[in-house]
């Protein structure tokens, strides 16, 4: 049993060099591959997957079968085949192998469709089966080739299963290769002839992506709104002489008909505007453009054109084509209006599509005037996904519902891409459902715990064992502490001070110990690595480690003992550090204390315990850390978070508070950055090459640019050449007139900063370790080991170090390493957004069903639009300058309850100037710029019950003919709390 | 890349401890006094040994034992892509590795004052080039008559997440560690032991095990062949 027979593969590559050289690789045909057939009798596996069946399902084929697939079905048809219904497969290593080499994502999912039991599906390795394994013949393509060993296969199977009696069909999509299979005896259908045939599942069908042929593009070319795109070779020919150039497509946030290409050679970013223009590309699309002429080279657009906005004005039934073409001019000629006086900026058009970025959208249904119809447009939660055009046979199902698409194809001739419904979320407006939307668009894992992970925890109840005591240091006579937001349960950190003999202080940072319960390379580790990080949202958190790790086991919680990797320094009264050194260890908490609590011990001065005492030692040296952080030139910023207390039972959000800042908040975050700083030089010195640490690169000056705009409108010079300079001018620019102007500036100054990353040592020079926000040489995460990945790493590294522990091979790997630091900077950032974009959606549910005035301040102004930030709700919002919009608005209202609204002369529209030189927008007299005070109204535009809008509106400054008059005073505004800046 | 399918099968189609096929045959050329060609799976070696004969330089000249001496080429396209400086550091130092194999495993006391040179040619590498020159060498010298105190076997194993692999290929062996090791088989001791990359010491032990078991599988292929050769001799001599 073995290896049968040898042949070669024979294969020409082009290298780097343009040389074309000869590959030859073995291949081996053995007889040791079997059917995978439970009961099959003539093979010998040791885990057979499928299973003999009795009956049909099918009324195409009445005998009992099992299906084979080929590649484009694989391919388009995965949600299909994800489908509960659909078991016993088998998939010949010829697709898997096709479908890997063409799309990774879909070759995952196969995977992973392969590996749950329940599925049943089986990998024939029928390339090194010796009598499935076929050889290109001359003048055969290579596709030709893999479509006959399927066929070969799938004959094989045939043959093999009748003593079973099972039978076998061959699912293709493919004409030619459907006739082929049948002259050799097979059965073949199409994917859909296969699943209409299905007796038991009727939805199936609406799973099928309907895949239009290609053969009759010529025929509607009239009609067709898109030019073609270029084949591959044509584009890597005019890469190759310059004429194109590549790059990935980023989709404007505000105005989703615009959109970006950073391509190699060029310094700025190559627009893209227009539905034409970008010509079937998505956001993330890796695309081929072309410049266009400099006469035709334009500016950024300045209007905010919101998709769903043009749809609803529209109103027409967007099947008719001439609407189409209507629509197109429209677009146009807004976009027009929106092109600045500006520097004009390299613009291209897409002209082929190199890589596909597609995924699997959220979003909902529009509603269809036609009843009967089966054509949908679906609306994806994704500003910067057009609509999707979908065939469902249950619109009604589906209505009020959260549903995912795939998007198939885009033909030339429809203005929208066609896609598929692939599952239901839930309602619309239900908690679980809204939060899944939001995990599921920024790619969070949030399935439970598999068995495999939740079998690698340690069984209750845990004791410390004596060999436990033996291997760390008992630091449990110390007065260890941690300080908290109220109701935190992952407790990571705590931490002590006490005096030593010599005037020094000993100061010691306790940090959860996660990397004991977490040993490498156990489906616990694997897990963790993937979610990377824990994901808050306002009214769930999605933990990185089973609940066992992260609110117990792991948690420092009072009065218990638990497992610590400690940091102790000693620290003179200045705050210089002497030493320091790292061990594990085992605590005993005094207690948990919130921010408060320890903030009211500290104050009262009465309370003169050891607790006390060392947390008040604790705050004392904090702040000299700090000043010396400050004056290293470590910038101080904001952003706009707020908490959201809510109401547990009825999931309302009962008050709005913003972030409160305590000393005792500070003095934790001083402790963990030093603590953090010392893990990183510790293990940079230990592993030059495999130091996992992360760094802050500087902004390049260009993207200082709006905020210098914004300051110069304000007289405001900000000096931005280094992170010293510019916290000091930020320091300096305040407003007597306006307490939260200095804030803004902070947070518009957040948002020019780049993304923190994590990276492996080993892959950078060391002067791009430098952290700017921080201003540290070296900087990485250790204190958070619960809800960051990363700090796991850290921890491995540093019980390396200190002999704890030993080192596994992925740990020294500074590849590895690498791409493990990519995936944990994508989660990161995904994790983030997911946050942000809860805090919105419940920003918003608060809003609903009332009419609400706010303060709030002007962020960013453009040609059509106004974005003004709500500090009270920490949202940004946008207040819309078109009339259009507006008297729609308005028409609404006098249907609706709002009687003030009559009072508006109707027929005053005011203009408004846009200067975006100077920035500012002037109706009148009243010139708006940014920084500036304004009153809104905000309320939430419930009439359609799919979508709900915030809308937005002026109550003060008074514009006649656009502000609204105020709500009368007693309405229930919450109290704008003054943010500390 | 995936170097061991799901499926369990490597990308040839071999299970993780097999061998590739090994096809070897002795005595190719009559001017040298042994020569013998191997193929371990695609890499394809030629060895041919002189000697023992007269030391060339006198002051190498050692009169208690013999001095033998390697040298390693490549043939220019023996990587698929034509390469321009065919010997270089890299096969300097495989030739002074090839030739302390044997110091190991040539009886020298026999032929004091002499010199053995041993040249191989690589003429087609798909991992396992030092493995493939030591075995072809050991054919080689067997076919010379030169005493050895044991064959030399040798073979290589990579790793490929926690998984030892045997016999790597060029593309094996890049993704992990090409571990060789060259083996006395029946007195069971290494000879020789040489990694391309870091291994972590976790896993190092299963790697030189399966290159050891390796080396045992070689060394059963090598005797049998040897055996078929001599065999064959013997009949051609009795008949004359």
């Amino acid at each position: 049993m073995g290896l049968l027979e040898r042949k070669q593969k024979t294969f020409y590559r082009k290298t780097k060099k343009g040389n074309i050289i000869k590959i030859v690789r073995e291949h081996y045909i053995r007889d040791d591959i079997w059917c995978g057939l439970d009961g099959c009798g003539s093979c010998e596996m040791e885990d057979a997957i499928l299973e003999v069946h009795n009956t049909s399902d099918s009324t195409l084929v009445p005998q009992p079968h099992h299906l084979m697939i080929d590649t484009n079905v694989a391919l388009h048809q995965i949600d299909v085949l994800c489908d509960d219904s659909i078991t016993d497969i088998i998939i010949p290593q010829t697709v898997i192998q096709e479908v890997k080499h063409r799309s990774l994502p879909i070759y995952k999912r196969l995977r992973d469709l392969i590996e749950s039991s329940a599925k049943r599906f089986y990998v024939f390795s029928n390339e090194h089966h010796s009598e499935c394994y076929v050889e290109q013949e001359a003048k055969e393509t290579l596709n030709d080739r893999n479509d006959r060993a399927i066929r070969i296969a799938c004959w094989w199977y045939s043959q093999h299963f009748k003593s079973a009696k099972q039978s076998v069909v061959l699912i293709t999509n493919d004409f030619a290769n459907c006739m082929k299979a049948r002259t050799l005896e097979l059965k073949a259908f199409t994917m859909q002839e296969y699943v209409a045939s299905l007796k038991s599942s009727p939805g199936l069908l609406d799973l099928v992506a309907n895949l239009d042929k290609d053969e009759n593009e010529e025929l509607i070319q009239r009609a067709c709104i898109y030019p073609p795109h270029l084949g591959t070779a044509e584009i890597n020919q005019g890469v190759k002489r310059g004429k194109l150039h590549h790059g990935v497509l980023k989709t404007s946030r505000n105005n989703f008909l615009e959109a970006n290409v950073l391509a190699e050679g060029f310094a700025k970013s190559i627009l893209i505007q227009g539905r034409q223009n970008l010509n079937r590309a998505l956001h993330d699309d890796l695309v081929a453009i072309e410049l266009l002429p400099e006469e035709e080279w334009s500016t950024p657009s300045t209007v905010v054109i919101d998709k769903e906005k043009q749809e609803e004005e529209k109103e027409g039934d967007s099947e008719d084509e001439g609407d189409d073409e209507n629509t197109l001019t429209e677009e146009q000629k807004l976009l027009a209006s929106g092109r600045g006086k500006g520097e004009r900026q390299p613009t291209a058009r897409v002209v082929g599509i190199m890589k596909r970025k597609w995924r699997q959208y959220c979003g909902i249904i529009k509603k269809n005037e036609i009843t009967d119809s089966i054509r949908h447009l679906f609306i994806p939660a994704d500003k910067k996904i057009p609509f999707i055009r979908i065939e469902t046979r249950q619109p009604d199902l589906l209505y009020d519902k959260r549903i995912i698409v795939a998007i198939d194809s885009w033909p030339r001739d429809s203005k929208n891409p066609k896609g598929h419904f692939v599952r239901v979320i839930g309602n619309i407006g239900d908690k679980d459902a809204e939060n899944e939307v939001i995990l599921l668009e920024h790619d969070c894992p949030h399935t439970k715990f598999s068995e495999s992970v939740l079998n690698c925890l340690p069984k209750l109840p845990w004791i410390i064992t004596e060999k436990d005591e033996a291997e760390r240091e008992d630091l449990r006579h110390l007065d260890v502490c941690s300080v908290d937001p109220v109701g935190c349960t992952d407790i990571d950190d705590a931490l002590h001070c006490r005096k030593l003999p010599n005037g020094n202080y000993e100061v010691g940072v306790h940090i959860a110990d996660v990397s004991h319960f977490i040993r490498p390379l156990t489906a616990l580790d694997k897990e963790a690595q993937n979610r990377s990080t824990t994901v808050y949202l306002t009214n769930r958190r999605i933990d990185m480690v089973p609940d066992l790790l992260s609110s117990n086991l792991c948690s420092l919680r009072g009065n218990v003992d638990r497992f610590a990797f400690s940091v102790i320094w000693e620290i003179t009264r200045k705050a210089e550090v002497q030493s320091s050194r790292f061990c594990k260890a085992i605590i005993k908490s005094r207690g948990e204390l919130t921010y408060q609590q320890a903030q009211a011990r500290i104050d009262d001065s009465i309370m003169q315990d050891d607790l006390t005492n060392s947390l008040r030692n604790l705050n004392k040296l904090a702040k000299k850390l700090k000043k010396k952080r400050i004056n290293a030139g470590a910038l101080v910023l904001a952003s706009m978070e707020v908490k959201f207390h809510m109401d547990p039972d009825t999931d309302t959000v009962v008050d709005i508070v913003a972030k409160q800042h305590l000393e005792t908040m500070s003095m934790v975050e001083e402790f963990m950055l030093l603590a953090n700083v010392t893990a990183a030089e510790t293990t940079l010195q230990h592993f030059p090459d495999c130091a996992l640490l992360r760094r802050h690169p500087a902004p390049p000056q260009s993207n200082f640019e709006p905020l210098l705009a914004a300051a110069d409108s304000q007289n405001i010079n900000l000096d931005v050449t280094s992170n010293k300079t510019l916290a000091e001018s930020l320091n300096v620019a305040t407003r007597d007139n306006n307490p939260f102007f200095n804030s803004m500036l902070r947070i518009m100054t957040t948002r020019c900063m780049m993304q923190a990353l994590y990276f492996c040592s080993g892959t950078l020079e060391p002067p791009e370790y430098y952290h700017y926000g921080l201003a540290t040489p070296t900087y990485t995460h250790f204190t958070s080991p619960i809800r960051r990945y990363a700090d796991i790493i850290v921890h491995r590294l540093l019980a390396v170090i200190i002999e704890a522990d030993r080192t596994y091979p992925e740990l020294l790997d500074s590849k590895k390493l690498a791409d493990l630091s990519q995936h944990i900077n994508y989660r990161h950032k995904m994790a983030q957004y997911a946050g942000r974009g809860s805090a919105e959606i419940t920003a918003i549910a608060s809003l609903r069903g009332k009419v609400t005035e706010f303060d709030s301040y002007v962020l960013f102004l453009h040609k059509n639009a106004i974005q003004v930030l709500v500090p009270t709700i920490g949202q940004q919002v946008t207040l819309y300058l078109d009339k259009r919009t507006r008297k729609k608005d308005d028409k609404k209202k006098d249907k609706k309850k709002s009687p003030e609204a009559m009072e508006v002369d109707e027929e005053i529209t005011p203009t408004f100037e846009f200067n975006d030189k100077e920035l500012y927008v002037k109706c009148g007299d009243l010139v708006l710029r940014p920084f500036d005070h304004l009153r809104i109204q905000l309320s939430v535009d419930a009439s359609d019950v799919q979508h709900q809008r915030v809308v937005c509106q002026l109550v003060h400054p008074v514009i006649p003919g656009f502000s609204v008059p105020s709500v009368s005073q007693d309405t229930q505004e919450p109290k704008l709390k003054k943010i500390k800046t | 890349m995936e170097i061991i399918s799901p499926e369990g099968l490597r990308q040839d189609g071999r299970t993780p401890t097999c061998l590739r096929i090994i096809k070897c045959r002795l005595g190719l050329y009559d001017r040298p006094n042994g020569s013998a060609y191997i193929e371990m799976g695609n890499t394809k070696v030629l060895a041919a040994v002189y000697g023992p004969r007269e030391v060339r330089s006198k002051n190498k000249q050692n009169l208690d034992e013999c001095v033998i001496q390697c040298e390693m080429s490549r043939i220019a396209a023996c990587g698929g892509e034509r390469v321009r400086r065919a010997r270089d550091k890299r096969t300097r130092a495989l030739s002074h590795q090839i030739a302390g194999v044997f110091h190991a495993a040539i009886r020298k006391s026999k032929y004091p004052g002499s010199q053995i040179d041993i040249y191989v040619q690589v003429l087609q590498e798909d991992g396992g080039v030092m493995s493939a020159c030591v075995n072809a060498s050991t054919l080689a010298l067997i076919h010379a008559g030169v005493e050895l105190l044991d064959y030399v076997t040798s073979c290589t194993a990579s790793i490929n997440k926690q998984t030892a692999i045997l016999d790597a290929t060029n593309m094996e062996g890049q993704a992990g560690c090409e571990v060789t090791v060259s083996l006395l088989p029946n007195k069971g001791s290494i000879v020789s032991l040489d990694s391309s990359h870091t291994v972590h010491r976790d896993q190092f032990e299963a790697v030189m095990d399966l290159a050891t078991a390796g080396c045992q599988q070689v060394y059963q292929e090598l005797f049998s062949q040897v055996e078929a050769y001599l065999q064959d001799k013997h009949a051609i001599m009795s008949h004359r």
